[in-house]
């Protein structure tokens, strides 16, 4: 066993920020001698990784508090850094594979292509992640994706097309059909928060019951007359913009779909409401220890309340983006988004026992599988391999946080 | 045990054996270890007893905040030496001097107060006075928990008044004795108390969040400020606030409950156990810090299985057997027989 290398704070962030400045000179270099037809945008990403390098040479310098302590390297230490950070690590080796294999994933379209699919998926696993962080689930998560996509586009067709939902409505603000369909789904929230705060009801048995009555509901909205279950289309283009418009055109700049924004507000929110309110702390307590939290005089009820509703909204609001993504709606829409969103969740460091887990984790989490998901498609890699892959990296992901805990 | 002994082992690990069992069943227990001990059986016994430890073992190992201290032969100990040992230094007194006097008002006053479920207490009646420490002994068994969790409205009650500051109150839940002044520290501190994943600086606030906030949004600094200031007063050692709780030694995260329940202003502070599980140098911490409330005006129910902590730490020792009441002692009354004769006393 090697012994331990002390190395002083000051000296390791001037390592950093000399790999980090090398690196951005190599990018600079790379831009100008590299054939882009052969290399793409690679110059790009060993730009931002010296960024990266420098951003946190720099805080590892200006951190008042860790100034004095040195960091010390020992086997024990690259060990705990690599489980910790063992799915990222083979994100990461899987990124430079594709890159190799298919040298086009090197474009920066398909960065912006990735954070575009992954920011509808980002905001279901955001809603969910609040029923996980008190050791629940909600498997009712993705049928309600389905009911508020059908439900806002119901309301939403054009009036010149043959198949209207609703012939004889007339056009409404676009606004309202969406918060309709997000009470929708805030009706089937307070259901399964009922159930669990006042039944105390298991979140798996009330959110399954739940999950099966709002398919069940929303199939028999969709199979309304004169419908009769055809797949909604015909939608307004400027609900469609929602989901479509691209911002930040600049010049040759393709511009990112307004997704990605979208879901970056929802990151912010769901990041303020756990880190800085009093009911995200009520979360982490009841998560952690509900015992302690009914005795130190924690609204259990309505925190409960709270975090089904709450999450019932992210679905809804899942639900139109999808919609208007691709401009329609069937009553099988969000089918099983739930168990990628608690997959994102648990690799992204939610733990199933409650009371642990952060945002930052969740978006990692999220983008992970959707890496892992183009990744592979654009590789042509068969969708059934990328199950298995999926399913690997989830097993995983849980044995090294269940790790972490069994060691007392 | 029965099972434990039931296996033939060679070695049997017995973790605080007496812990749950009355006098005549320990000797019992006592019996049963000479006996697996004639039979060549050896025995590793657990205990923060000491008294216990003395009478039934050959050699005594003693361990300090997970260090090896050593062994010795228990004929060349005596409690003040295993004392000593525990805790680096002597202690001459285990308990602090009693530098105050409770007054004679009554700031709590429980009357005849009755579970719906008939095992548990029933007919509860008794008063608090302000600025006293008043102690409930009794066996595991007597209900003591179940009554002081009904008083902090985490338990139903059938019938009966309790009158605070001379007016009859209603607790149904802990928000209503928290808004009544009522503190309580459970008995398991790691099922009910701490919040083991959270920080030091989380477990402290939780219970009086609402102070620290506007419209539902935390204010960072008066809350930190406000957890770092309980924690102080009560010494709690901790590297820093974000340290998570269950890295603390027993003691200290016994004290982040008090410093939790401080920020709440109780007048009454519920301690079940509150020495549980502690080494002797940090329970005597704590019953300094009891006596620093009670002498600023706050009183206390203090429930507790140790014999010489009751007697030690008590201003009035009520005693419970089977949910009954059985006796009311006065400071200069309480003494180990008469607390047994009361706390057995349907038991004969």
């Amino acid at each position: 066993m090697q012994e331990a290398k002390l190395i002083s704070r000051k000296d390791y962030a001037k390592a950093f920020l000399g790999i980090g400045a090398f690196l951005i000179i190599l990018g600079i270099l790379f831009k100008f001698i590299l054939d882009p037809s052969v290399f793409f945008d690679l110059y790009m990403y060993v730009g931002a990784i010296g960024i990266g390098a420098v951003i946190y040479g720099i805080k590892q310098l200006s951190d008042k508090s860790n100034q004095d302590v040195g960091v010390t390297f020992s086997s024990k230490k690259v060990k705990g850094f690599f489980t910790d950070n063992a799915i990222i690590l083979a994100m990461l080796l899987l990124i430079v594979v594709i890159m190799i294999i298919e040298p086009r994933f090197m474009q920066y379209q398909v960065f912006l292509d990735i954070l575009t699919q992954s920011s509808t998926k980002m905001i279901v696993a955001l809603g969910i992640c609040f029923t996980l962080l008190i050791a629940g689930t909600d498997l009712s998560a993705g049928r309600m994706v389905g009911l508020a996509a059908v439900v806002s586009t119901s309301m939403l067709q054009n009036s010149d097309y043959a198949n209207r939902f609703f012939p004889n409505m007339p056009q409404l603000a676009v606004i309202i059909p969406i918060l309709i369909a997000v009470a929708a789904c805030m009706v089937f929230g307070v259901l399964n928060g009922f159930l669990v705060a006042k039944y105390d009801m298991h979140p798996f048995i009330a959110t399954l019951a739940s999950q099966v009555i709002v398919y069940g509901v929303c199939s028999l909205y969709f199979d309304m007359e004169p419908n009769k279950s055809q797949p909604i289309g015909g939608i307004r283009p400027d609900f469609i913009a929602l989901g479509q418009t691209k911002v930040l055109q600049i010049g040759d700049f393709p511009g990112i779909s307004i997704l990605v924004p979208i879901a970056l507000l929802f990151v912010i929110l769901v990041w303020f409401i756990l880190n800085k309110t009093i009911f995200g702390k009520n979360v982490y307590a009841i998560g952690g220890n509900r015992e302690a939290a009914v005795v130190s005089g924690v609204n259990v009820f309505a925190t409960i309340m709270g975090i089904f509703v709450f999450a019932s909204i992210l679905y809804g609001v899942g639900g139109v983006l999808e919609a208007a993504r691709t401009a329609g709606a069937t009553n099988n829409y969000g089918n099983g988004y739930e168990f990628d969103a608690i997959a994102a969740c648990v690799v992204g460091g939610v733990s199933l026992n409650g009371g642990v887990g952060k945002v930052g984790g969740i978006v990692v989490g999220v983008l992970i599988f959707t890496v892992i998901q183009y990744g592979l498609q654009f590789i042509a890699v068969s969708p059934m391999w990328q199950q298995v892959i999926k399913g690997i990296i989830i097993a995983v992901a849980v044995a090294i946080d269940m790790g972490k805990y069994r060691r007392k | 045990m029965a099972k434990a002994v039931s296996y033939n082992s060679k070695i049997i690990i017995m973790d605080e054996p007496t812990s749950s069992l009355t006098e005549t069943e320990a000797e019992h227990l006592f019996k049963i270890i000479r006996q697996l001990q004639n039979k060549g059986c050896a025995i590793i016994y657990i205990s923060h007893k000491m008294e216990e430890i003395l009478r039934i073992s050959d050699e005594v190992s003693i361990m300090r905040d997970g260090q090896y201290v050593g062994t010795w032969p228990a004929k060349e100990l005596t409690t003040d030496l295993i004392i000593n040992r525990m805790v680096g230094r002597d202690m001459t007194n285990r308990f602090p001097p009693r530098t105050y006097e409770p007054s004679k008002e009554a700031v709590l006053k429980v009357d005849k107060l009755c579970s719906p479920l008939p095992k548990s207490f029933q007919n509860v009646s008794f008063d608090l006075h302000k600025g006293e420490i008043l102690g409930i002994g009794g066996l595991v068994g007597a209900q003591r928990t179940e009554l002081v969790e009904a008083l902090f409205g985490l338990r139903g009650i059938e019938s009966g008044t309790i009158e605070k500051d001379g007016k009859v109150i209603k607790i149904k839940s802990s928000k209503d004795a928290k808004l009544h002044g009522l503190a309580l520290l459970t008995e398991e501190r790691r099922a009910s108390g701490i919040f083991g994943i959270l920080s030091v600086l989380d477990n402290t606030v939780i219970a009086s969040q609402k102070e620290y906030s506007k419209f539902g949004v935390l204010q960072e600094k008066s809350r930190y400020k406000a957890a770092v200031k309980s924690n102080e007063e009560l010494k709690t050692k901790t590297p820093n606030m974000e340290q998570l709780i269950q890295n603390l030694s027993g003691g200290n995260q016994q004290k982040v409950l008090i410093a939790r329940w401080l920020l709440t202003n109780p007048d009454i502070l519920i301690l079940d156990e509150p020495t549980r599980g502690i080494d002797v140098g940090a329970k005597y911490e704590i019953y300094s810090i009891m006596h620093e409330l009670v002498k600023k005006g706050k009183s206390i129910i203090m429930i507790s299985s140790e014999m010489p902590e009751l007697i030690g730490m008590s201003d009035r020792v009520m005693v419970m057997c089977e949910g009954k009441v059985t006796g009311i002692l006065e400071q200069s009354e309480a003494d180990q027989v008469k607390i047994m004769h009361y706390a057995t006393q349907f038991m004969k």
